[in-house]
């Protein structure tokens, strides 16, 4: 009769177990950015994985996403005659939403999911415990650089996710569509704001912490999850990792825009 | 190795360029911040109600835009709007400042018509002439009520 | 604390959840000789090694490395402590991103204010010595199990440790190889003079290589002495351990047999 609650109950200390491990491993590693010896090139070799080699995906994402607003909105604008607003109804939806969240979300799709497997194999192999036996502290040479080169990266992507998008939405909007052209850059400039722009990094730089954190911490305790041992505990970790991530994206969205706005 | 070290580097390094170029396109030209000091010149106007009308809306003259609607307050229980107009435009001291509305459920802009004075505002100066936004439901029961 | 004695363990107890896995350890751990610790898989042996560098620590006991409890210590004198050992790990631990000669440098980088002269230097002359040459800029995936192991002993020299510990050194190994890596534990031992504690389930090869050789059994080390010793013990649980690694040893012969035959065609 008990049982199930005493069950309930041990499943909560595990998971207050796990967000307090995660508050630590965090604080280490954001501590560990400032701790000597620095070095650049752990650094751009992480700017590369995250954001470089995720400049494809981020461009044709927000290409299309942008071709696919400017479609939408010609058509439902159109029926209001405010197709002179498509500019400002394009480009306020991708910085202020779809620009850091998308950026987001295929990062972590494409880099939390690398990040998490690379961290949880090195767990398992003990390249973790080796670099403790060398004394050199495995947050500051393996996850701190992660968490920079994200902070650096995830921002610049959405930067490039929305330049990108409002160039699609002016390609259909305008140039397919037949939309004017004045209108649409006016009625761009007019409507976004420096609090609009500013939302939109203050955004991608909380995401980008999220999903280092949360990946990066998936993949370094996986030793400890009920998650099972070896391989196939990685696999369950980094598929847990990316809809942790995800979720977690999401609902950071809603707390900063309710904030913001 | 080395050659694999550079190509990593003018990857990161390419990467960060387009990034910094797209942050510093959405700043400057869309966020409308400036970089090299105010080239705008500072208005302000005080009308009876703003209402409709947001922070960021056009000001125009003679349908070109001019300008832009930079911050919305209350003052002495009126709407005090200032705006910022671009450099070069000539504003007569007796020009007269009036809420417009683009369609009919469009955005509210400020039109700024054009007056005779010779005087010319500078910066910081305040329209005085002013027309408040039309409110069609106003409009409409004064009608019904006769009071027009 | 003699000078005899550089590693103690005293009854240290360990559980995992509702398993005990040690339950009141004692080992002492000679200074300068090699000490093997045996027993069956599952039974801790790895957990007792994770015990000796701080890396789990005791729920009872103490673990004394030159007269200082690691359990007892962190941050800082932790970190200096664990200078003062090389580990080499069951799969080497090597990092697949870092080529050989990086892996091999990193504790230099890492740990030491040495030029980058002095670390080419120094890593070359390791390499020399376990025969690694030409391997510098290979990646680990492209090693063989052996030349893994050397890569992580070479790694494991490099901060000129005291203790060295070995956790399974020949896991996943064929007899040839098994037998050149230790053959290389005991040259390196021999030229470097350092403490050596292996964890193994190897047992025939490595009890010529022990000096001691220690019975890890439900928990507890059930004795403690040297190869010879141990083969000649009355202890019925020691005699049984013998007795069942005594099939391996009939192999083993087979396989010195065949590695004679080998040498003698000029196996290098």
């Amino acid at each position: 009769m008990l049982q199930p609650i005493a069950r309930l109950g041990g499943r909560g200390l595990e998971l207050l177990n796990d967000i307090g491990r995660a508050g630590i491993f965090l604080l280490r590693s954001l501590l560990g950015i400032f701790m000597p010896p620095w070095k650049i090139r752990p650094i751009i070799k992480q700017v590369y994985v995250i954001g470089a080699s995720s400049f494809g995906v981020i461009f044709f994402t927000g290409a299309f996403v942008g071709m696919v607003l400017g479609l939408q909105g010609y058509y439902t604008l159109r029926m209001f005659g405010a197709d002179s607003v498509l500019g400002s109804a394009v480009a306020l939806s991708l910085i202020r939403e779809l620009g850091p969240v998308l950026t987001a979300l295929m990062v972590t799709g494409r880099v939390g999911s690398a990040i998490c497997a690379e961290v949880g194999i090195m767990r398992i192999s003990e390249q973790i415990d080796a670099l403790e036996c060398m004394a050199i502290d495995p947050y500051r040479f393996l996850i701190s650089p992660k968490f920079v080169a994200g902070l650096v990266s995830v921002p610049l992507l959405t930067a490039i996710f929305n330049i990108v998008g409002l160039m699609g939405g002016f390609l259909v909007g305008v140039r397919l569509l037949g939309g004017n052209e004045g209108a649409y850059i006016q009625s761009m400039k007019s409507s976004v704001l420096i609090g609009d722009i500013r939302m939109c990094f203050v955004k991608s730089v909380c995401f980008a912490l999220l999903i280092i954190w949360i990946c990066a911490d998936r993949g370094y305790w996986v030793h400890l999850g009920r998650n099972g041992f070896g391989a196939e505990g990685v696999s369950r970790a980094t598929t847990q990792a990316v809809v942790i991530s995800s979720v977690a994206i999401l609902v950071a969205d809603y707390v900063i825009t309710f904030i913001m706005l | 190795m080395a050659r694999k070290g550079f190509s990593i580097e003018l990857a990161v390094g390419i990467f960060m360029v387009l990034g910094l170029l797209g942050v510093a396109y959405m700043t400057v030209n869309l966020g409308g911040v400036d970089l090299f000091g105010s080239r705008y010149t500072h208005i302000s106007a005080r009308f009876n109600t703003v209402s409709g009308l947001k922070k960021g809306a056009q000001v125009e003259i003679a349908g070109v835009v001019v300008g832009k609607v930079d911050r919305i307050r209350l003052v002495d229980d009126r709407a005090e709007i200032d705006m910022l107009i671009e450099p070069g435009v000539e504003l007569q001291a007796d020009v007269i400042a009036s809420i417009k509305t683009q369609g009919i459920i469009g955005d509210k802009y400020i039109k700024i018509s054009p007056g005779g004075d010779d005087t010319l505002l500078k910066d910081g100066d305040r329209i005085t002439e002013t027309e408040s936004a039309i409110d069609l439901e106003e409009l409409v029961s004064k009608y019904v009520f006769g009071d027009v | 604390m003699t000078d005899e004695y550089c590693i103690e363990l005293a009854g240290v107890e360990k559980s995992f959840g509702a398993q005990r896995v040690l339950k009141g350890v004692d080992l002492p751990i000679r200074r300068g000789l090699t000490t093997v610790i045996v027993g069956e898989s599952g039974q801790g042996k790895s957990v007792l090694l994770k015990h000796i560098l701080g890396l789990v620590r005791p729920d009872a006991g103490r673990v004394l490395v030159g007269g200082t409890d690691v359990a007892r210590i962190k941050g800082r004198r932790l970190k200096e402590l664990r200078t003062r050992f090389g580990v080499l790990f069951q799969s080497a631990a090597l990092f697949d991103s870092l080529s050989v000669f990086e892996n091999i440098a990193l504790p230099l980088r890492e740990r030491t204010a040495m030029g980058e002269r002095q670390i080419h230097d120094k890593v070359a002359a390791t390499l020399g010595m376990l025969d690694l040459g030409g391997s510098e800029d290979k990646y680990p995936a492209q090693l063989s199990g052996g030349m893994k192991k050397r890569v992580g002993l070479a790694r494991a020299l490099q901060l000129d440790p005291e203790i060295l510990l070995f956790d399974e050194p020949t896991t996943g190994l064929d007899p040839v190889k098994s037998r050149e890596v230790y053959q290389i534990f005991h040259d390196t031992q021999k030229r470097l003079g350092y403490t050596s504690v292996i964890v193994s389930h190897d047992i025939p090869k490595i009890f010529n290589l022990a000096d001691y050789v220690a019975l890890l059994h439900d928990g507890k080390i059930r004795i403690c002495a040297t190869s010879e010793e141990m083969q000649r013990s009355e202890d019925p649980l020691v005699k049984a351990f013998i007795s069942r690694v005594m099939g391996n040893i009939y192999v083993s012969d087979i396989e010195s047999r065949l590695l004679r035959d080998q040498d003698d065609r000029g196996r290098f």
